[in-house]
Protein backbone atom coordinates (compact mmCIF):
# COMPACT_ATOMS: atom_id res chain seq x y z
CA UNK A 1 0.00 0.00 0.00
CA UNK A 2 1.15 3.49 -0.74
CA UNK A 3 1.58 5.67 1.91
CA UNK A 4 0.97 8.51 -0.55
CA UNK A 5 -2.98 8.17 -0.01
CA UNK A 6 -2.69 8.21 4.17
CA UNK A 7 -0.79 11.82 3.23
CA UNK A 8 -3.47 12.75 1.07
CA UNK A 9 -6.00 11.80 3.40
CA UNK A 10 -4.43 13.75 5.91
CA UNK A 11 -4.39 16.82 3.73
CA UNK A 12 -8.13 16.60 3.33
CA UNK A 13 -8.50 16.68 6.93
CA UNK A 14 -6.60 19.46 7.88
CA UNK A 15 -7.97 21.73 4.84
CA UNK A 16 -11.45 20.60 5.95
CA UNK A 17 -10.70 21.53 9.21
CA UNK A 18 -9.31 24.91 8.72
CA UNK A 19 -12.74 25.96 6.37
CA UNK A 20 -14.91 24.57 9.53
CA UNK A 21 -13.38 26.57 11.85
CA UNK A 22 -13.47 29.77 9.12
CA UNK A 23 -16.98 29.07 8.22
CA UNK A 24 -17.65 28.07 12.01
CA UNK A 25 -16.66 31.76 12.76
CA UNK A 26 -18.16 33.55 10.36
CA UNK A 27 -21.56 32.48 11.77
CA UNK A 28 -22.70 29.71 8.22
CA UNK A 29 -22.84 26.38 10.84
CA UNK A 30 -24.89 24.97 8.57
CA UNK A 31 -22.44 24.89 5.56
CA UNK A 32 -19.62 24.10 7.87
CA UNK A 33 -21.82 20.83 9.36
CA UNK A 34 -22.19 20.11 5.61
CA UNK A 35 -18.62 20.86 4.83
CA UNK A 36 -17.30 18.32 7.66
CA UNK A 37 -19.73 15.53 6.59
CA UNK A 38 -18.80 15.79 2.34
CA UNK A 39 -15.33 15.76 4.47
CA UNK A 40 -15.88 12.41 5.84
CA UNK A 41 -17.72 10.65 3.07
CA UNK A 42 -15.01 11.58 0.67
CA UNK A 43 -12.47 10.31 2.51
CA UNK A 44 -14.20 7.39 3.09
CA UNK A 45 -14.70 6.63 -0.09
CA UNK A 46 -10.97 6.55 -0.76
CA UNK A 47 -9.95 3.98 2.07
CA UNK A 48 -13.41 1.58 1.91
CA UNK A 49 -11.31 -0.09 -1.00
CA UNK A 50 -8.01 -0.29 0.42
CA UNK A 51 -9.74 -2.40 3.32
CA UNK A 52 -11.10 -4.15 0.83
CA UNK A 53 -8.19 -4.83 -0.40
CA UNK A 54 -5.99 -5.38 2.78
CA UNK A 55 -9.04 -8.37 3.51
CA UNK A 56 -8.69 -9.61 -0.27
CA UNK A 57 -4.83 -9.65 0.30
CA UNK A 58 -4.81 -11.35 3.74
CA UNK A 59 -7.00 -14.00 2.27
CA UNK A 60 -4.99 -14.88 -0.83
CA UNK A 61 -2.12 -14.65 1.39
CA UNK A 62 -3.18 -16.88 4.03
CA UNK A 63 -4.79 -19.20 1.71
CA UNK A 64 -8.17 -18.79 3.16
CA UNK B 1 15.66 -3.53 10.20
CA UNK B 2 15.77 -0.06 8.60
CA UNK B 3 12.47 -0.55 7.41
CA UNK B 4 11.11 -0.92 10.24
CA UNK B 5 12.52 1.65 12.04
CA UNK B 6 11.19 3.89 9.22
CA UNK B 7 7.80 2.16 9.35
CA UNK B 8 7.77 3.19 13.62
CA UNK B 9 9.18 6.93 12.40
CA UNK B 10 5.90 7.15 10.30
CA UNK B 11 3.63 5.94 12.97
CA UNK B 12 4.56 8.06 15.11
CA UNK B 13 4.80 11.46 12.79
CA UNK B 14 0.85 10.51 11.33
CA UNK B 15 0.06 9.56 14.80
CA UNK B 16 1.13 12.91 15.84
CA UNK B 17 -1.03 14.46 12.56
CA UNK B 18 -4.37 12.37 13.58
CA UNK B 19 -4.33 13.73 16.95
CA UNK B 20 -4.22 17.31 15.74
CA UNK B 21 -6.82 16.28 12.86
CA UNK B 22 -9.08 14.67 16.12
CA UNK B 23 -9.44 18.16 17.93
CA UNK B 24 -11.36 20.02 15.11
CA UNK B 25 -12.51 17.28 12.88
CA UNK B 26 -12.87 13.92 14.91
CA UNK B 27 -14.51 12.14 11.66
CA UNK B 28 -11.46 12.42 9.64
CA UNK B 29 -9.16 11.98 12.09
CA UNK B 30 -10.60 8.37 12.85
CA UNK B 31 -10.93 7.65 9.63
CA UNK B 32 -7.36 8.22 8.79
CA UNK B 33 -6.41 6.29 11.78
CA UNK B 34 -8.12 3.04 10.82
CA UNK B 35 -6.11 4.00 7.07
CA UNK B 36 -2.89 4.10 9.40
CA UNK B 37 -3.90 0.74 11.00
CA UNK B 38 -4.45 -0.85 7.11
CA UNK B 39 -0.86 0.56 6.04
CA UNK B 40 0.98 -0.83 9.26
CA UNK B 41 -1.08 -4.56 8.67
CA UNK B 42 0.37 -4.63 5.05
CA UNK B 43 3.71 -4.63 6.52
CA UNK B 44 3.04 -6.94 9.24
CA UNK B 45 1.32 -9.32 6.60
CA UNK B 46 4.44 -8.81 4.25
CA UNK B 47 6.32 -10.23 7.29
CA UNK B 48 4.66 -13.12 8.18
CA UNK B 49 4.94 -13.70 4.65
CA UNK B 50 8.66 -13.88 4.28
CA UNK B 51 8.87 -15.57 7.58
CA UNK B 52 6.31 -18.61 6.17
CA UNK B 53 8.72 -18.35 2.98
CA UNK B 54 11.52 -19.26 4.93
CA UNK B 55 10.05 -22.35 7.42
CA UNK B 56 8.19 -24.16 4.66
CA UNK B 57 11.38 -25.54 3.29
CA UNK B 58 13.50 -26.42 6.71
CA UNK B 59 11.19 -28.62 8.41
CA UNK B 60 8.25 -31.67 7.43
CA UNK B 61 6.90 -31.18 10.87
CA UNK B 62 6.59 -27.29 10.47
CA UNK B 63 5.20 -27.81 6.61
CA UNK B 64 2.49 -30.55 7.92
CA UNK B 65 1.37 -28.06 9.97
CA UNK B 66 1.96 -24.76 8.40
CA UNK B 67 -1.39 -24.27 6.31
CA UNK B 68 -3.46 -24.69 9.88
CA UNK B 69 -1.14 -22.00 11.59
CA UNK B 70 -1.85 -19.74 8.34
CA UNK B 71 -5.27 -20.23 8.29
CA UNK B 72 -5.42 -19.08 11.86
CA UNK B 73 -3.46 -16.38 11.69
CA UNK B 74 -5.09 -15.13 8.75
CA UNK B 75 -8.66 -15.56 10.27
CA UNK B 76 -7.19 -13.69 13.36
CA UNK B 77 -5.84 -10.97 11.25
CA UNK B 78 -9.29 -9.98 9.72
CA UNK B 79 -10.99 -10.36 12.75
CA UNK B 80 -8.65 -8.02 14.56
CA UNK B 81 -8.83 -5.51 12.03
CA UNK B 82 -12.31 -5.19 11.79
CA UNK B 83 -13.30 -5.66 15.05
CA UNK B 84 -10.25 -2.48 16.19
CA UNK B 85 -12.17 -0.70 13.45
CA UNK B 86 -15.41 -1.13 15.41
CA UNK B 87 -14.11 -0.09 18.52
CA UNK B 88 -12.28 2.89 16.97
CA UNK B 89 -16.09 3.55 15.65
CA UNK B 90 -17.58 3.55 19.08
CA UNK B 91 -19.44 0.12 17.98
CA UNK B 92 -17.54 -1.92 21.17
CA UNK B 93 -20.28 -4.21 21.18
CA UNK B 94 -20.38 -4.98 17.28
CA UNK B 95 -16.14 -5.70 17.80
CA UNK B 96 -16.57 -8.38 20.23
CA UNK B 97 -18.59 -10.09 18.69
CA UNK B 98 -16.56 -10.30 15.43
CA UNK B 99 -13.76 -11.05 17.86
CA UNK B 100 -15.56 -14.03 18.89
CA UNK B 101 -16.47 -15.13 15.66
CA UNK B 102 -13.00 -15.40 14.38
CA UNK B 103 -12.21 -17.00 17.34
CA UNK B 104 -14.71 -19.75 16.22
CA UNK B 105 -13.43 -19.74 12.82
CA UNK B 106 -9.72 -20.31 14.03
CA UNK B 107 -11.43 -23.18 16.25
CA UNK B 108 -12.95 -24.40 13.21
CA UNK B 109 -10.16 -24.51 10.86
CA UNK B 110 -8.18 -26.73 14.14
CA UNK B 111 -10.48 -29.12 14.30
CA UNK B 112 -8.60 -31.81 12.23
CA UNK B 113 -5.60 -31.24 14.76
CA UNK B 114 -7.59 -31.14 17.83
CA UNK B 115 -8.88 -34.92 16.48
CA UNK B 116 -5.86 -35.93 15.84
CA UNK B 117 -4.33 -35.01 19.21
CA UNK B 118 -7.55 -36.83 21.03
CA UNK B 119 -6.80 -40.05 18.53
CA UNK B 120 -3.45 -40.20 19.47
CA UNK B 121 -4.21 -39.45 23.25
CA UNK B 122 -6.84 -42.44 22.87
CA UNK B 123 -4.22 -44.37 21.33
CA UNK B 124 -2.02 -44.06 24.29
CA UNK B 125 -4.70 -45.21 27.01
CA UNK B 126 -5.37 -48.04 25.01
CA UNK B 127 -2.74 -48.94 24.47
Amino acid sequence: MDIDLIFKVAGIGLLVAVMYVVLSKSGREEMAMLLSLCGIVIILLMIVGRVSDLFSYIRTSFGL
Amino acid sequence: MSSVAAVCAAAAVLALIVSVIKRTEAGVGGVLSVLISVWLIYFIVQGILYLKNGMSVSDKYISAYLPFILKSAGIGFISQTAADICRDSGEISAGNKIVTAGKLGILTVCLPLIKQLLDTALGYING
